[in-house]
């Protein structure tokens, strides 16, 4: 699996553009990391929350004990003060103790209820505030009187209960919780035992228990030892079954904070264990309490979490930009390199780095320039010298020709002749070199084709006749040197030499719109035109001849080679009906080509 | 570039307004519903009311009600409670929660309310098909436990007094069928009167009934008519000084009530759970406003109150509620 992830990771990775790879790298770990810190500020902050309400409501809980407490103490001081310094210093039957409660009761009429003294049976010996005691209470059945007789040594605090001692006049039942314990009564110098009773006030445990703020929908309750509901906010709906509360288990609990489940909800609960009566306090802080500022946190913390990864998303791409683009730059340049686009403009922007690769491609680049254009140069010298060679090449041929004619005259004593041929032979030799330049006006190159046919008509005894006709606007324009000579060269050798009857070879120079022809036309031999298509492609070996098309062919590659492609030589040909070569070339005054060409 | 780096913009912004409109949105829903409820009771406002009026106030502090209890200025007036009825609605009230005094002179004007605004029927009902949540005691069972109590105290042959009033509305007449049904099982006969309503002309009533009926029972099932006769024994037995042997028994509970029952001079009393009856009446009309699933017919539990077992620790609960 996680190969297979690696491995797609790699693909990716080649695929990407750097661009890609640098925002999406820094995203993700830009995103990782603020999830990971952003976490664990939520949790770390969450789990403080928790700690703080833990706290808060300690503290709140300890301070309800205390007013607990101190209301709990005040009662048995009641109960105390009545018994040691008035009880127990008197005789019962001598006097009572009216006085000592009527000054106790005053001192705490907001919290008491009443006091009332029975004896070991039941009887009321006395009470106050003074009031109509109900018939047939039988107090025995209490079980605050029972507590207070089974255990002497004790202060017994009853769970509330409406009280039922008095009549009162306008019928109202108080909920009072007791504190008895037995005391001893002495009558007539003997003592028996009986019990105090001090009835207090609920509304005090409630006045103690009621304005706790613990949490929103938090809460204080009080149970006795048992689990028994002493006080709760919601009393009467649970003694009226409406609602449950965990009092039974909350009883359990020791002191501190405990998380418990009720009802399906989670609630922190914080006990604490009042002095003396064994009673608990119950602090109840619902965890959605604690959770409800969680979910702000949560919505802020995303938020702000977003809010940066949206900022570093945008740095991410601003950078990956300013670091990628570049390189992109570069890239596109390079790949228009490629494609051969000359003039390539290379910026040089971005980083030291990338800049430093632009100089270098750029200078890399001119310098290829530079190398082409060499190589370019020498390949044009190459193929200049080539041509020179070719040119070269005619000169030894033609000579060793004429020479050998000349040769031949002065042999046969034809002075006249050979001296025609001799100042023949120069002028077409001062054309013929025409200082080294290639290229020669057609009135030139007509008239060194002339000079060559009077040496050769010499030479073959007037065995043909020539003549040369050219238009006068033909004259001025550029030839190439040397291509009308060797085409006669040809036709002379391979029309004329052969052929039983005069030969005619006629010269044509004449314009057509912007090219310029010249025909050399001979009455010779001839041949197929198929034959003739191929002489200019193919060297044609008939061994025999002599010449044998290297001329033709020589005059069709240099006028290729100096003019175009498009232009060379045409040959068309049938057999005894004769040859016609004719030359194409374009139509360029002389002075100008020269100013062109050097 | 530029557009990639506008629309980075545009789309942050954009995020940073969402989340910001989420944000007060949280702020906002935080704002509590308050409800306006109107209860129309269909007698004075007296000790009878005061505890179901308390459990109403315990469910409003809870569920953030504002709680408007009407009284009447006659007992069972019906054309007061029509009258409040349409005051009520009136006044723009979010649930109207009636205790009707008349169980077939209300049902129209009742029935009609019901399209416009939630009703709840508390203590007693209409006669009506249409559905509205209905929060009392079965009042039949009511008078069925009143008998039995009755015979279980050892009246088995006796001639039963019942005070019946021309009142109409539901409750009393289930209990009085409860009561009869129960009792015509046994061997006990009853008749039933018709009391004055005045205290002087009531008491020389009572007195008539007990100076001349040895061993009687005098059943009430209406609060008022029982704490009324109460009073009048009390009386009767204090001017004359005769302990008659008069038993009195009764549905209802106020502190007389409670007070004659200690004195043994009402030998027993049903009463119902009147703190859940207030509070589940909110608790209903509050889920109806807020179109919760509902309980039609809640039953509430009712308890047979003596002397013998009037300080148990379980009935003092229900008989002296905690009340804030």
């Amino acid at each position: 699996m996680f190969n297979f992830i690696k491995d797609k990771l790699n693909e990716y990775y080649k695929k990407a553009s750097i661009k890609y790879i640098i925002s999406i790298s820094f995203t993700v770990v830009a995103v990782a990391g603020m999830t990971v810190v952003g976490g664990a500020l939520y949790l770390r902050f969450s789990n403080s929350t928790e700690e703080v309400v833990s706290k808060n409501n300690q503290t709140i809980i300890d301070q309800v004990n205390l007013n607990l407490d101190s209301y709990l103490r005040n009662m048995m001081k009641i109960s105390d003060t009545i018994y040691y310094r008035a009880i127990k210093k008197i005789d019962m039957s001598v006097e009572n103790i009216e006085k000592e409660m009527d000054l106790i009761y005053e001192a705490n009429k907001d919290n008491l209820i009443s006091i009332t003294l029975f004896s070991e049976y039941g009887e009321v010996i006395d009470s106050y505030p003074l009031q109509q005691l109900k018939k047939n209470i039988e107090a025995r059945n209490n079980d605050w009187f029972q507590n207070a007789k089974n255990k002497k040594e004790n202060l017994h605090f009853s769970t509330p209960h409406v009280q039922n001692l008095f009549y009162d006049p306008n019928y109202k039942y108080i909920w009072v919780v007791s504190l008895s314990r037995a005391v001893e009564i002495t009558n007539n110098g003997k003592t028996s035992s009986g019990v105090l009773l001090v009835d207090m006030n609920f509304s005090g445990i409630e006045q103690i228990c009621k304005n706790v703020e613990v949490s929103k929908n938090g809460y204080v309750y009080l149970i006795d030892r048992d689990g028994e509901i002493i006080y709760h906010p919601r009393q009467q709906l649970i003694y009226s079954n409406l609602i449950t509360e965990n009092n039974k288990e909350a009883a359990k609990f020791e002191d501190g904070n405990h998380i418990e489940k009720f009802e399906g909800s989670k609630r922190l609960v914080t006990v604490k264990t009042v002095g003396y009566t064994g009673w608990k306090l119950v602090a109840i802080s619902p965890m959605s309490d604690v959770t409800a500022g969680y979910y702000e946190l949560r919505v802020f913390a995303i938020f702000i979490m977003i809010f940066a990864i949206f900022i570093l998303i945008s740095i991410n791409m601003f950078v990956s930009s300013r670091i990628a683009n570049p390189i992109k730059d570069l890239e596109k340049s390079v790949k228009e390199f490629e494609n051969g686009v000359v003039n390539l403009n290379i910026t040089e922007n971005g980083s030291y780095e990338v800049q430093h690769l632009a100089k270098a491609i750029k200078s890399m680049v001119n310098q290829m320039n530079i190398l082409m254009k060499n190589i370019m140069i020498e390949q044009e010298s190459k193929r200049k010298s080539e041509l020179n060679a070719l040119q070269a090449q005619i000169n030894p041929h033609f000579l060793y020709n004429t020479l050998d004619s000349i040769i031949w005259m002065i042999e046969n004593e034809k002075y006249d002749g050979s001296i025609v041929m001799v100042s023949a032979l120069a002028r077409f030799f001062r054309i013929s070199l025409s200082k080294g330049k290639n290229v020669i006006t057609v009135k030139d190159e007509l008239e060194h084709a002339r000079n060559y046919l009077t040496i050769q008509n010499i030479r073959y005894k007037n065995k043909f006749s020539y003549s040369i006709e050219s238009d006068e606007n033909t004259l001025n324009l550029t030839s190439i040197k040397l291509i009308v000579q060797p085409l006669i060269e040809n036709a002379i050798y391979h029309g004329m030499e052969y052929m039983s009857g005069d030969g005619d070879i006629v010269v044509k120079s004449y314009r057509k719109e912007k090219d310029l022809y010249i025909d050399i036309i001979d009455n010779g031999l001839g041949m197929p035109q198929e034959i003739a298509d191929k002489l200019l492609i193919e060297k044609v070996n008939n061994g025999q001849k002599k010449g044998s098309g290297i001329g033709l062919r020589n005059v069709h590659e240099r006028i290729k080679l100096y003019f175009g492609e498009e232009y060379g030589l045409e040959v068309y040909s049938e057999p005894d009906e004769g040859t016609t070569i004719r030359i194409h070339m374009p139509a360029i005054e002389f002075n100008s080509a020269k100013g062109e060409k050097k | 570039m530029r557009i990639k780096k506008k629309v980075i913009i545009l789309t942050l912004l954009l995020a940073v307004l969402a989340s910001s409109l989420v944000l007060l949105k949280e702020g906002g829903k935080k704002e509590i519903a308050v409800y306006d409820i109107s209860v129309i009771i269909r007698g004075k406002n007296n000790e009878e009311w005061s505890i179901i009026k308390a459990g109403m106030e315990q469910a409003s502090s809870e569920m953030n009600v504002n709680l408007r209890f009407i009284s009447l200025l006659e007992e069972n007036n019906v054309e007061e409670q029509k009258d409040y009825l349409e005051k009520a609605i009136d006044s723009g009230t979010d649930a109207i929660i009636i205790s009707p005094s008349d169980y077939t002179a209300l049902s129209n004007i009742i029935e009609n309310t019901n399209k416009k605004v939630p009703i709840v029927l508390f203590e007693s009902k209409i006669d009506t098909k249409q559905n509205i949540p209905y929060i009392s005691c079965d009042n039949y069972e009511l008078g069925k436990k009143l008998a039995e109590e009755v015979i279980r105290n050892g009246n088995t042959r006796k001639n039963i007094i019942i005070a019946k009033s021309d009142l109409e509305f539901s409750s009393l007449v289930d209990r009085y069928n409860g009561f009869k049904d129960e009792i015509n099982k046994s061997k006990n006969t009853y008749e039933v009167i018709e009391l004055p309503k005045d205290d002087s002309k009531l008491y020389n009533e009572i007195r008539s009934i007990m100076e001349e009926n040895q061993e009687t029972v005098l059943v009430a099932f209406e609060t008022g008519e029982l704490e009324a006769i109460g009073r009048a024994k009390k009386y009767i037995i204090n001017d004359t000084n005769v302990n008659y042997d008069t038993e009195v028994y009764g549905i209802g509970r106020t502190s007389t009530i409670i007070s004659l029952i200690e004195e043994k001079i009402i030998n027993a009393t049903v009463i119902q759970n009147e703190f859940n009856i207030g509070y589940l009446s909110i608790n209903t009309a509050v889920n109806k406003i807020d179109h919760k699933k509902i309980d039609n017919n809640i039953n509430i539990e009712s308890t047979v109150i003596n002397s013998e077992n009037m300080y148990s620790k379980e009935n003092q609960k229900i008989l002296f509620p905690i009340v804030r």
